[in-house]
């Protein structure tokens, strides 16, 4: 019977061998090699490719007719930063009538280096990745330089010197967007201050991940230069779930009864919903206050922005991916927008009121109407083969111009 | 009719009745059925994508990860015993080996396996000394070492880029061939290994018989732990770093893999090692699969669930009811 099964299983695999067969014996960085001649070929059969450069203004500028295929390495897209930022990227990609592949089941450097392996067997030809660590990136650009396949960072910033140096000798690497991360938990922390609190406790994300170390870095300087005073402290491995955010500000409370402060470094709305819910259990609302790097829904903040809950909150970053997949749709294109790797700074939007988060909901992050920050047309006007006038600078500007007002602006509101 | 004719008809009408025994086939046959299922399955769906030689490469490192934690784990799961500490004894393995690699790879490399062994063994201790499911003792140790290895992460390790090698495919096939064959010459042909079914199929009659349960015990943690620690020791050379979240998820992919490779989480005698094979290859044929072909993440996680119920449900023996030993 062993036999028998062992003959079978030689006979279908050779049978699916011979199915499969239509693509080349190399990898799926392959699919990315279309050339000229295959241009040609897709618009004899009426090619998108070929109308869009047909289209692209006084036809000076044009893809090189290979389709994007961006493969996304993210934490999930359950959440309402994860899922709106890759829908945002998706609605970018698609005015090249390319496709996304998201891959969230990566949680550990190791994994995420394998994920990145496997897209690009899958035929990505382009990687878009929020990574868990600085040190990863090198054995990344080996295998994105190796393959041909370009690479980003979103809500990342390279901090080790070393690591930036090795990157820039890679021509596969298009750069970066980010925010500064110590600066908006500086600003936030400070708004604490000034508004009186002396106790301080603070719940974020295992050390090691960039983002939150500079966010924690931000308020322990706070601390150090005022008379605020971090007295307790809490790290989950990864974005603290409600559950997790709620019983470490439960603890907070129970080991500190003059704690006048929590600050959530951020990761998901989440974080806050549970903060919430620990203050409304201990009836602590108004006598602690919180500052959050994340948003929730209006409706739900609005109580706590009137009573001084929520203190300090910033967030509206969802937008940050937008940027360097703009980059990465350009290089794949045969239109890369600077022949070095380039980082594009992001500022947070942050709520001075209610309003600020009526007008954010309405206008820059509605999801029961489907408004965003950008527009489809917007979005279009970030890749050269459909606006030949776009410059890295350009793209730069639009980002730096991001905020609540700049979206009123730009969609007549 | 002949009597040699009838003597064969009446064997296969015992056969055909003997539904114990066509379970036990079937069972055993699932997860040669299965490999080839998906190996077909996805090399369709995919274009032809799943069996290039570079995507066979990508897959290679896949099965890489998965078997050296399958090797050492197996000893633990067929002495009906789990393991859940196994990622963050990786880590920790790993932290130790970047803050020594000024050493060297080979001391390096010697202190992962070594601080693995240690773990391994202190959970032994624990399970024996308190008499405690060895399942409750490793999930308490997992959050224990993954605290550990928070600490020791604080100030970043990593490793020279010169070590880059290690992580080349033909370093991977040789570990794999000697670490595979070791594990089935002391699975299959050792008192040791045989001790190990014995007592997953009973430990009161095991003792009877002579085991030595809590020393077997100890020493099938050990390796599970000094396995770990090899995986800790690559997973390193494979990010150039250590994480906090280095090793997460690897005791689930470990234990998927052995599982879909036809062992029984129950343990005993019908545990065998090609479940260490057969279902590395087939869970990283999965994974990469499931991937390639496009299908959407949150549903990748639902399927990589279900499969783990159909392979628990199918291997799983009933008459081994007592899963905690």
């Amino acid at each position: 019977m062993k036999k028998l099964v062992a003959l079978l299983l030689a006979a279908a695999m050779a049978v699916a061998t011979l199915a499969g067969c239509g693509s080349d014996n190399k990898s799926g960085s392959d699919d990315k090699g279309t050339t000229a001649a295959a241009a040609e070929t897709k618009a004899d059969d009426g090619g998108a490719e070929e109308t869009k450069a047909a289209e692209s203004l006084a036809g000076e500028v044009s893809s090189n007719g290979e389709k994007v295929k961006m493969g996304i390495l993210i934490w999930g897209t359950t959440d309402a930063l994860g899922r709106n930022s890759t829908m945002m990227v998706e609605k970018l990609v698609k005015q090249v009538e390319g496709e996304v592949v998201i891959d969230s089941n990566a949680t550990s450097p190791e994994t995420q280096i394998q994920s990145a392996e496997n897209l690009i067997a899958g035929g990505c030809n382009c990687i878009l990745i929020v990574n868990y660590s600085d040190t990863m990136l090198p054995k990344l650009a080996q295998i994105c330089q190796d393959n041909e396949v370009y690479f980003g960072l979103q809500w990342r910033k390279v901090v080790s010197d070393e690591i930036a140096a090795e990157l820039e000798k890679c021509e596969y690497f298009v750069g970066n967007t980010c925010e500064d991360e110590q600066e908006i938990s500086r600003r936030l922390a400070t708004n604490l201050s000034k508004g009186g609190a002396k106790k301080i406790g603070m719940i974020g994300r295992a050390v090691g991940d960039t983002t939150h170390d500079a966010r924690w870095a931000g308020v322990v300087e706070v601390c150090e230069s005022t008379d605020m005073e971090l007295v307790a402290e809490y790290r989950g491995q990864g974005a603290a779930s409600a559950a997790e955010t709620m019983e470490a500000v439960e603890k907070f409370i129970a080991g500190n009864p003059d704690l006048d402060a929590v600050f959530l470094t951020g990761g998901t709305a989440s974080q806050l919903e549970g903060a919430l819910a620990a203050l409304d259990k201990h009836k602590k609302r108004g006598e602690i206050k919180l500052a959050v790097v994340d948003f929730i829904d209006a409706d739900l903040m609005k109580e706590y922005l009137e009573d001084g809950t929520l203190f300090s909150i910033a967030g509206g970053h969802y937008v940050d991916p937008i940027f360097t997949a703009a980059m990465l749709i350009n290089a794949v294109e045969g239109n890369r927008l600077s022949e070095k790797p380039e980082q594009i700074d992001l500022q947070f939007i942050d709520f001075q009121s209610y309003e600020d988060a009526v007008n954010y909901y309405q206008y820059v992050e509605n999801d029961a109407d489907g408004v965003y920050a950008y527009t489809e047309e917007e979005l279009g006007q970030m890749i050269k083969s459909l606006n030949p006038d776009l410059t890295i600078d350009s793209l730069r500007a639009t980002a730096a111009a991001y905020t609540i007002e700049d979206v009123m602006t730009r969609h007549g509101n | 009719m002949n009597e040699a004719t009838t003597k064969k008809g009446n064997a296969l009408l015992e056969l055909w009745s003997d539904k114990e025994r066509w379970g036990k086939l079937v069972r055993s046959l699932v997860p040669f059925a299965g490999l080839v299922f998906i190996i077909v399955f996805f090399q369709v769906t995919t274009g032809g994508k799943l069996l290039t030689v570079k995507n066979l490469q990508t897959i290679l490192n896949q099965i890489f990860s998965i078997i050296l934690g399958a090797c050492g784990m197996v000893f633990v799961i067929s002495q009906g015993n789990l393991d859940f500490s196994m990622g963050s004894v990786s880590a920790v393995a790993a932290a130790v080996a970047a803050m020594v690699s000024g050493a060297g790879v080979a001391v390096s490399l010697l202190i992962a396996l070594l601080v693995g062994a240690a773990i391994g063994t202190l959970n032994g201790l624990l399970h024996v000394g308190f008499r405690a499911p060895a399942n409750i003792v490793t999930l308490c140790t997992q959050f224990t070492f993954r605290g550990i290895v928070q600490v020791l992460t604080i100030s970043g390790l990593i490793i020279p880029m010169s070590w880059n090698w290690l992580d080349g495919t033909v370093v991977k096939i040789v570990v794999t061939v000697l670490l595979v064959t070791a594990t089935v010459i002391t699975f299959s042909y050792t008192k040791f290994g045989k001790y190990c079914k014995a007592i997953g199929s009973g430990g009161a009659a095991s003792i009877q018989s002579g085991v030595p349960l809590d020393k077997m015990k100890i020493l099938a943690f050990l390796l599970s732990g000094a396995t770990a620690g090899l995986c800790g020791f690559f997973a390193l050379i494979r990010a150039g770093s250590v994480a906090p979240t280095t090793g997460t998820g690897l005791e689930m992919n470990v234990l998927l893999a052995i599982v879909l490779g036809g062992m029984p989480l129950s343990g005993g005698a019908s545990s065998k090692v090609r479940a260490v094979i057969l279902g590395s290859t087939m869970l990283a044929f999965l994974m990469n699969g499931l991937v390639i072909w496009g299908l959407n993440d949150l549903v990748q996680q639902g399927v990589k669930g279900a499969i783990f119920l159909i392979a628990v449900a199918l291997s799983f023996e009933r008459g081994n009811i007592a899963v905690i030993k």
